[in-house]
């Protein structure tokens, strides 16, 4: 194997037009207002499974903001409905597969005895297709928020272990690690005090890559029924239910498309923010 | 080759630290490897032990032995170690971290990543405190406070809230002494204290550990390279060769009267004639000893320091050498070192 003699940054190349580049702080403008939404759209707007034919597929107007759908709902209720779901989600399975995750990876990193017994666990688990795992999970149980988090986490939970471990190792080589031990500390107190704080700036840059990568795993979901109850609409939800109107009424697909859409772009671009400054 | 020998353990003179017959193994691809070949010495409290030797002698897998810290591949054959005469090989890792800290303590040589970066060095000392001792947070950075004053850490009161960075390396130096400090152990293992600190800071350092040791009458094991720093410190000294001790004797004699072929050259490197640069202009070079040491595997019947020795002769090379008595409390293990020295040798402790 060589090695060029100069090694360049990786880059792209070519300079985007101004207005194609996402702004650093996109991110966090976006995700403000999302929070937002899912937090004070429900109270301000109406029932979001409230029906009123008379009123069905109407474009944007003062009294519905973002139209009404086929059965005359009001989508911007709907849309803030679904976007404190997508929240919930991402939340959630962020924080399930990292506590778990974290967990298993100290287990892992620290103790090496059982090192490579879990990670051939967690290899397996990384070949679980989600969505696969999802529908079967459906198909046995009555679809419920806490079924598609549990679905959602399962697969995500191999990644944090992966990252948490691999910092465990590079802790473990530290000298103060060392000296924790020679002071008399047992393993769980050199980990709690020593090697977690270490591990917040690596996995917040996967944590936020897991959230991202749940939302859409939901909206998918959501979309071929597998997901969330139609009560309790899901973007991916509101997406499926206006398929056949995409001709006559195609913002019922494009704004739901459109939120989800700046949603993950939110969530990855802010994971980037991270990355650049924590360098992982 | 599972030998076992029966220690008998005979009531210790209050010695704080006792190594008796140590023997490590390396477990290798061509099989168990003599890492550590029959070592015994005991250091009192209040006097400090420097184990002298290239890199690669076992001064260090002999230091993690009396921790139990040894790393895995690395077994204790046979031998045992005494801590304050309690025999450490039965306990349990439970038990042995209750000695660590509390009884037997560790500093490093590399003050700059011994302290963990994200946390304030007086959480770290106090830590060191709460460990062992059921006190109040308040209690324990009172004591933090007392221990990095101590320690001479300028400032203490407002080094508690620094962290790492915010310190040079000799503070650090003295914050890892004041948390090892922490609950005053009977036993102090210093490996290579001061050689990634400045020169004039290596110095006070060891001023330092010297003060403490008086104070507290601490037992000190120095393991070291340079014969400047043991000049400085020790009380007693071992020098090792390829995982044995070839010569051990008290401080004054080891430098009046170097027996070992080998122990001569490693005073000779250290001992600068004269700045280097004043050395460079009258065209000396600095001393070495020409070679390395042996590599486990090569280590056969005979003196493992003759490939090096310039006054071998043929026997070093036939058995191995047998310890002697060049003076009291003084013994090498060298075939040619007798004719210099008026003591007769007692041939009859043949290996």
């Amino acid at each position: 194997m060589t090695v060029p003699a100069m090694v360049k940054p990786l880059s792209w190349g070519v300079k985007l037009p101004r207005f194609l580049r996402i702004s650093p702080s996109f991110g966090l403008v976006a995700l403000a207002v999302i929070v937002l939404l899912a937090v004070a759209g429900p109270m301000v707007s109406g029932d979001p499974n409230r029906i009123s034919p008379a009123q069905r597929l109407q474009f944007f107007s003062a009294e519905h903001l973002l139209g009404t759908d086929g059965l005359g709902r009001d989508l911007f209720a709907r849309i803030a409905n679904g976007a404190s779901v997508s929240m919930l989600v991402g939340l959630y399975v962020g924080l399930a597969a990292t506590v778990i995750g974290v967990a298993i990876g100290l287990v892992a990193g620290y103790f090496k005895r059982v090192d490579s017994v879990i990670m051939r666990v967690m290899d397996g688990m990384m070949a679980i297709p989600p969505l696969l795992l999802a529908v079967a999970l459906a198909s046995i149980g009555e679809a419920s928020f806490g079924m598609v988090v549990f679905a959602l986490t399962i697969p995500e939970i191999p990644r944090i272990v992966r990252v948490a471990r691999s910092e465990v190792l590079t802790l473990r080589t530290r000298l103060y690690i060392d000296a924790a031990v020679v002071s008399g500390s047992s393993a769980f107190k050199i980990m709690y005090r020593h090697i977690v704080p270490n591990l917040v700036a690596p996995l917040s840059i996967q944590i936020t890559y897991v959230c991202a990568h749940a939302i859409l795993a939901e909206a998918g979901l959501s979309f071929i029924g597998a997901g969330l109850p139609p009560d309790n609409p899901s973007w991916g939800v509101i997406v499926s239910e206006n398929r056949s109107y995409f001709q006559s009424a195609p913002w019922t697909i494009f704004v739901p498309g459109f939120f989800l859409t700046i949603t993950i772009l939110a969530v990855s671009s802010l994971g980037d923010r991270l990355r650049e400054k924590f360098g992982g | 080759m599972a030998q076992t020998m029966q220690v008998t353990h005979t009531m210790q003179n209050a010695a704080a630290l006792t190594v008796e017959h140590l023997h490590l193994s390396i477990q290798s691809a061509a099989g168990k490897l003599g890492a550590v070949t029959d070592i015994s010495f005991d250091v009192t409290p209040g006097k400090t032990l420097a184990i002298v030797g290239e890199s690669g002698c076992g001064k260090s897998l002999t230091a993690l032995s009396m921790m139990k810290l040894l790393p895995p591949g690395i077994a204790q054959e046979s031998g045992e170690v005494f801590i304050a005469g309690k025999p450490v090989s039965g306990l349990s890792d439970l038990e042995m971290a209750a000695l660590r800290g509390s009884d037997i303590a560790m500093i490093f040589q590399d003050p700059m990543t011994s302290l963990n970066p994200l946390v304030t060095i007086g959480s770290q000392v106090s830590e060191a405190v709460r460990i062992h001792q059921r006190v109040s947070g308040e209690d324990a950075s009172a004591r933090a406070l007392e221990l990095l004053t101590l320690a001479g850490v300028s400032d203490p009161q407002s080094r508690l809230h620094q962290f790492p960075h915010e310190l040079s390396g000799g503070m650090r130096q003295r914050v890892m002494i004041a948390s090892a400090m922490a609950c005053n152990p009977k036993v102090l293992i210093a490996d290579e204290p001061t050689t990634a600190l400045d020169v004039t800071v290596q110095a006070q350092i060891l001023a330092l550990l010297k003060d403490l040791q008086e104070r507290y009458g601490t037992a000190i094991v120095l393991i070291t390279h340079d014969f400047g720093v043991v000049a400085q410190m020790a009380d007693e000294v071992a020098v090792m060769y390829a995982g044995r001790i070839v010569e051990k004797g008290p401080v004054d004699q080891i430098f009046a009267r170097p027996a070992h072929p080998y122990t001569r050259d490693l005073i000779a490197c250290s001992r600068h004639g004269g700045s280097k640069a004043a050395r460079l202009r009258a065209g000396l070079k600095l001393p070495q000893i020409p070679g390395t040491v042996l590599s486990f595997v090569d280590r056969k019947i005979g003196c493992n320091f003759r490939p090096r020795c310039a006054d071998a002769i043929d026997i070093c090379g036939e058995r191995n050498p047998v310890t002697e008595q060049v003076g009291p409390a003084h013994t090498v293990e060298c075939w040619n070192c007798c004719e210099n020295h008026t003591t007769p040798s007692n041939g009859a402790t043949t290996q």
